[in-house]
C-alpha cells in the first residue's frame, strides 16, 4: 500500500475558481494535489491562494513565487513575484486546445512554519503551443492554511477536477 | 475520523505499540466509497527483464479509470550506446509514430552546463538521455483515457552524461491531439538502441473516486 492517502476530490464546471475546504490538518505535513481540467474563453494563467481555518482567503501581501516558463515553441522564460496576494502563473490553458495537467506539493500548511509549495504543469497557450511550467513559492506567514482555491486570473473553466492526497506520517 | 476500535478502548488497556485500529463492515464500505481506504499510488503494472529489449510496451493502462498515471522508469542503454529514453502513446491500439509531439525540456549538467531543448513537431516524447548507467525518471500523464482532451505529460530525470557528470532534464510535453490514449511505449528514441537488461519501469494510477 502506497503511503499517498486520497482526502478529498472536488469537481466543478462552468466556474472561475475552486475552494478546497478543510483539506489541511494536522494529521499530514506534506500534501499533494493533482489538478486536471480545461479552460473556457481566452487563454489564461491560474493562481493560487490559501484559506484559513475559518475558511476565508489568506490574502495578505506574503506569496512569494518563482516560477520557469518552459515552451516547445519559443525560449524558456521565468516569472516570478514577492509580496503579492496570490501565487500567480501555475498553469495556462485554453478553451480550443485540449485542457491542463498540474501536480503540486504543500508543505507545513497547520504548522508554525511557513507553507511552502513546488509543482509542475502542462498546458496550452493559445494556438502557439504546449507551456510546461517548475515552480516554487511561500506564504512568508505563520497563519494556519486549511485549505485553498485555484483562481483563473478571468474567465471561467469548462471543467476542472482537483484531488488532494496527504503524505502518510508514522508517529 | 468517527473510525477506530471496536473493542475494549478504555483507559484500562495499556498499547506500548499504536494499532491500527479494527474496522467493521460497514466502516469499510463507507471509506471504500470516499476514496479512504488505502493508499492512492495504484501499481498498473510494473516491467522489468534480464535481457535487452528493443521496446517496453504498457497496453492495459486503465485509461478510463485514471486521468493521472505515475510513471517511474529506471533505464540504460549499455556501454557506449548513448541514446534518449522516448515514449509514444498508443491512440486506440494504434502507435502514434508520427511527427506529432511537442516536447519542451530544460537541461543542466553538474559541469556547468545549461541548456533548452524544444520541439514543436517531434515523433516521440524524449524524457532523458544515458548510456551505461542507469538513468531514473519520473513521468505525470494526464487525461490519457479523455476523448475530448489533449494527452499532457510533465517529467523529471537525472542520468550521468559522459565523463560522468550529473545531468538533470525536466519538463513537459503534449501529444496535441484529442484522442484516447489507451497504450505507451519506451524505447531508445535517438538512435533506436535496445533498453539494456535490468530496466525497471512501473506505471501507476493516481486514485480518484
Amino acid at each position: 500500500m502506497s503511503n499517498l492517502r486520497l482526502i478529498n476530490e472536488t469537481t466543478a464546471s462552468s466556474v472561475s475558481s475552486v475552494s478546497i475546504t478543510d483539506v489541511f490538518s494536522s494529521d499530514y505535513d506534506i500534501y499533494k494535489i493533482e489538478v486536471v481540467g480545461q479552460g473556457a474563453g481566452s487563454t489564461n494563467w491560474s493562481r493560487l491562494e490559501f484559506l484559513n481555518t475559518s475558511g476565508s482567503t489568506i490574502s495578505t501581501s506574503n506569496y512569494d513565487f518563482a516560477q520557469h516558463e518552459i515552451k516547445t515553441y519559443g525560449s524558456f522564460s521565468e516569472n516570478r513575484t514577492t509580496n503579492n496576494s496570490q501565487f500567480l502563473y501555475l498553469w495556462i490553458d485554453n478553451d480550443s486546445a485540449g485542457g491542463f495537467g498540474n501536480t503540486m506539493y504543500v508543505f507545513n500548511p497547520m504548522s508554525s512554519a511557513y507553507t511552502f509549495i513546488l509543482g509542475q504543469s502542462a498546458g496550452e497557450f493559445s494556438t502557439s503551443g504546449n507551456v510546461n511550467t517548475k515552480y516554487i513559492g511561500a506564504l512568508t506567514e505563520t497563519t494556519q492554511a486549511q485549505g485553498f482555491t485555484f483562481v483563473r486570473a478571468t474567465g471561467t473553466y469548462n471543467n476542472i477536477t482537483v484531488r488532494t492526497y496527504g503524505l502518510r506520517v508514522d508517529s | 475520523m468517527s473510525y477506530g476500535y471496536i473493542g475494549d478502548t478504555s483507559s484500562s488497556i495499556k498499547q506500548q505499540v499504536k494499532n491500527a485500529g479494527v474496522l467493521s463492515m460497514s466502516d469499510v464500505l463507507d471509506l471504500e466509497s470516499k476514496g479512504h481506504l488505502g493508499g492512492s499510488l495504484e501499481l498498473i503494472e510494473e516491467q522489468t527483464f534480464s535481457s535487452s529489449v528493443a521496446q517496453v510496451d504498457f497496453t492495459s493502462i486503465q485509461e478510463s479509470k485514471y486521468d493521472v498515471h505515475f510513471v517511474n522508469a529506471k533505464v540504460k542503454f549499455g556501454s557506449g550506446n548513448s541514446d534518449l529514453l522516448g515514449m509514444r502513446f498508443f491512440e486506440s491500439g494504434v502507435l502514434e509514430t508520427a511527427s506529432v509531439y511537442q516536447v519542451a525540456t530544460q537541461n543542466g549538467q553538474s559541469n556547468g552546463t545549461f541548456s533548452e531543448a524544444r520541439q514543436t513537431a517531434f515523433n516521440y516524447i524524449f524524457l532523458g538521455e544515458t548510456t551505461d548507467a542507469f538513468q531514473n525518471v519520473y513521468c505525470y500523464l494526464y487525461n490519457l483515457g479523455n476523448s475530448s482532451k489533449f494527452s499532457f505529460a510533465t517529467f523529471q530525470g537525472i542520468h550521468l552524461d559522459s565523463p560522468q557528470d550529473a545531468f538533470f532534464r525536466f519538463g513537459g510535453a503534449v501529444l496535441p491531439q484529442a484522442s484516447v490514449v489507451d497504450g505507451i511505449r519506451f524505447f531508445g528514441g535517438a538512435s533506436g538502441n535496445n533498453i539494456g537488461a535490468d530496466f525497471n519501469i512501473k506505471l501507476y494510477g493516481v486514485k480518484q473516486i
